[in-house]
C-alpha cells in the first residue's frame, strides 16, 4: 500500500484489536510485515495449550499464555526461541514442578508481567528469587500456590493483585513481610477474598517503610476485629502518596473515611454513607450505597451507580446537587423518578425506568449516550435516537 | 508574541497548486507546524508576514483542512500524549460527518494532518480508516483497500495456522 507510508499505516492498524490485525496479515504481504515487525505484535498473545504447535521463526511475541498442558517439556523449544521478546506470561489452571517453571523464566529475560490462575507447584528445586535488578510491573496471582512469591523476593514490584476466591489454600503465610524490596516499589495494592486473621497488619507487617502505595483495594478480606486499628494506621501510614481506595469489607467503619478527605478516587460498596463531605472526589463509584450520599461529594465529575437489588434508596432528585458531573452511569437499577444534571455521556445498563421523562435534558447537552438492555427508550431525545 | 489576542488577524497560505486561501490565525495555530513558523517570525511579525506556502498539501486537501480547523479554532486541543490514551469511544457527530469522503481524500488529509501537524485531526482520520477495517475478512479488506492477493496457497496456509495459535478464545 503506497498510499500512504509504513508510520501512518501503523498508526491507523493500532487502533485495532489482535483479531483484526490476524485478517491484516493474511491479506498481503506488505500489510503481514508492517504488523509482524512493529510495536503492532505486541497486541498478539502466543496461546499454549495441549495441542501441536509450529512456529514459523518470524515473529515476536510480546506476550504468551499456557493453560492446561500437560505435556509442557516440548515447549522449552518454543520458549527458547521467543522468549527473548515475551513482556508478559500467563500462567493458568496448570501443576507443574518449580524447576520447568525456573526453565521457562530463564528463556524469558525481559518478564514484566506474571499471571498466575489456579497454578500449583511441586518444589523439586527450591524456587530462587530472580534476577534482583529486575523492576516487575505486575503479579496477578489466583488461587495459586504462595510459594510462588519466592520467585520475587529481590525484585522491584510495581503491583501485586492477590485474589483467593476459590481456593483452600491458606494464604496467610505469603511472605509479604520479606519482600522488602518489593515495599520499596509498590504502588498498587489489591487484595480479594482471604482471610487476613492477625499476620497481615498484627505483626506490623504492612507498615513497612517506604513504600508509597498510591492504589489500594480490599474487597472480601475478612479482618480480625483485633486487626481493625492496625489496618486503619497501615492506610494512614499511606495518607501521602494515597489516591485510590477500594473497601469492600464488614468490620470496617466509614466514618474512619474522613481522614482521608485528599482523595481524588473512591469506590464504595454495601455501605451507609455516614462520613463528611469529600470535596476532592472527582470519580466516584458507589454500589449498594443507602442513604443521601450526593451531598457528601459536591465536586464529583464521573459517577457510576450499581444497585443490584433494585430501587436506589434514598434517591429522589439528588443528583441535580451534583452540578459538576459531566459522565453518569447506572447499572442494574430501577429508577423511581430522577432529576439528572446536565451531563456529557450518558451510560444506562440493565435499568427500568419507572417514570415518562426521567431525565432534563437541554437540545444537544447529552454528547454521548450508551443504552443496553433498558426496559424503554420512549424518553430518548429526538437529536440522540 | 501574544497568541491569545482577541482580534483574530487574517492569514494566507498556499497550496502546493498555487492556490491561495484565507483564514485567520487562531484557526492556523492548530497546525503545530505553522504554530512552531509563526512563533519563529516573533512580535508583530503576523500582520506583515507573507502568505504561507504549504508545499507538500495541494488545494482540495488543503480546503478540507481549512474547514476543519475553522470548525475548532475555539476548542481546546488534546496534546498527542492525551489523544494516545484515549480510547476511542466518542466523536463529535460534526467530525463523524466530515469524514464522510472517499479513500483517496481520506490519505490525503491523513498525509496533511500529519505533515501539518494537527495531532486531533490525524487521530480522527486514522480511526476513521481503522473502523473500516473492523471486523472484516482478508478478502473485504482487499477489495477495500483494492488490493491483490499475493500470497502463494502454500504460504498462506502457513500464515494461518500460526494465526490459530494468536486468536482469543
Amino acid at each position: 500500500m503506497d498510499k500512504l507510508p509504513k508510520e501512518l499505516w501503523i498508526e491507523i492498524f493500532d487502533y485495532l484489536k489482535a483479531k483484526d490485525l490476524i485478517a491484516l496479515t493474511e491479506c498481503c504481504k506488505d500489510f503481514y510485515s508492517i504488523i509482524i515487525d512493529t510495536k503492532l505484535m505486541k497486541k498478539f498473545t502466543l496461546h499454549l495449550k495441549n495441542d501441536n504447535f509450529e512456529w514459523l521463526g518470524e515473529r515476536k511475541y510480546s506476550k504468551i499464555e499456557i493453560k492446561e498442558c500437560n505435556d509442557l517439556e516440548k515447549y522449552i523449544n518454543i520458549f527458547s526461541a521467543v522468549g527473548l521478546n515475551v513482556l508478559k506470561i500467563s500462567i493458568i489452571n496448570i501443576q507443574l514442578n518449580s524447576g520447568y517453571l525456573l526453565k521457562i523464566f530463564k528463556c524469558c529475560p525481559k518478564l514484566q508481567e506474571f499471571y498466575f490462575s489456579n497454578v500449583k507447584i511441586f518444589e523439586d528445586i527450591e524456587l530462587q528469587s530472580l534476577d534482583n535488578n529486575k523492576i516487575i510491573e505486575r503479579i496477578v496471582f489466583e488461587d495459586s500456590s504462595p510459594v510462588i512469591f519466592k520467585l520475587f523476593i529481590n525484585t522491584s514490584v510495581k503491583e501485586i493483585w492477590i485474589d483467593n476466591k476459590c481456593s483452600n489454600e491458606n494464604v496467610d503465610f505469603i511472605p509479604l513481610r520479606d519482600l522488602l524490596k518489593i515495599q520499596e516499589y509498590l504502588k498498587e495494592l489489591r487484595l480479594a477474598y482471604f482471610s487476613i486473621n492477625t499476620n497481615l497488619f498484627n505483626d506490623n507487617v504492612l507498615d513497612f517503610v517506604p513504600f508509597r502505595l498510591e492504589k489500594f483495594s480490599m474487597n472480601n478480606v475478612y479482618l480480625g476485629i483485633e486487626s481493625v486499628a492496625r489496618f486503619h494506621t497501615f492506610l494512614l501510614n499511606h495518607k501521602e502518596s494515597l489516591r485510590f481506595i477500594f473497601l469492600q469489607s464488614p468490620f470496617i467503619n466509614v466514618s474512619f473515611f474522613n481522614q482521608f478527605y485528599f482523595l481524588e478516587e473512591l469506590q464504595l460498596c454495601h455501605t451507609n454513607a455516614f462520613f463528611e463531605p469529600f470535596e476532592n472526589i472527582k470519580k466516584l463509584q458507589v454500589e449498594n450505597v443507602s442513604g443521601n450520599f450526593m451531598d457528601k461529594f459536591p465536586n464529583a465529575e464521573e459517577l457510576t451507580m450499581i444497585y443490584k437489588y433494585g430501587v436506589f434508596l434514598g434517591m429522589y432528585g439528588d443528583l441535580v446537587k451534583l452540578t459538576k458531573l459531566e459522565k453518569l452511569t447506572v447499572i442494574d437499577s430501577k429508577i423511581p423518578e430522577l432529576k439528572i444534571p446536565l451531563v456529557k455521556k450518558l451510560k444506562l445498563k440493565n435499568v427500568v425506568i419507572c417514570h415518562k421523562r426521567p431525565f432534563k435534558y437541554e437540545e444537544n447537552s447529552i454528547r454521548e449516550l450508551y443504552i443496553e438492555s433498558c426496559n424503554t427508550i420512549d424518553w430518548i431525545p429526538d437529536y440522540l435516537a | 508574541m501574544d497568541i491569545d489576542r482577541p482580534s483574530d488577524p487574517q492569514v494566507s497560505v498556499v497550496s502546493s497548486d498555487g492556490t491561495m486561501f484565507h483564514t485567520t490565525l487562531k484557526s492556523i495555530l492548530l497546525s503545530g507546524t505553522i504554530k512552531d513558523m509563526i512563533e519563529h517570525i516573533g512580535e508583530g511579525g503576523v500582520e506583515n508576514m507573507g502568505a504561507i506556502p504549504l508545499q507538500n498539501v495541494d488545494s482540495k486537501t488543503l480546503e478540507i483542512v481549512i474547514k476543519w480547523i475553522e470548525h475548532h479554532k475555539d476548542n481546546i486541543q488534546p496534546t498527542s500524549e492525551e489523544i494516545k490514551d484515549k480510547t476511542a469511544d466518542f466523536i463529535d457527530p460534526w467530525d463523524e460527518n466530515f469524514l464522510e469522503m472517499d479513500l483517496d481524500k481520506l490519505y490525503n488529509l491523513i498525509t496533511a494532518a500529519n505533515y501539518l501537524n494537527i495531532p486531533q485531526l490525524l487521530w480522527l482520520s486514522t480511526r476513521k480508516i481503522a473502523m473500516l477495517i473492523k471486523n472484516r475478512t482478508p478478502q473485504e479488506i482487499r477489495s477495500l483497500f483494492n488490493i491483490e492477493d499475493d500470497w502463494t496457497p502454500q504460504e498462506i496456509e502457513a500464515v494461518q495456522k500460526e494465526n490459530q495459535w494468536c486468536e482469543e478464545k
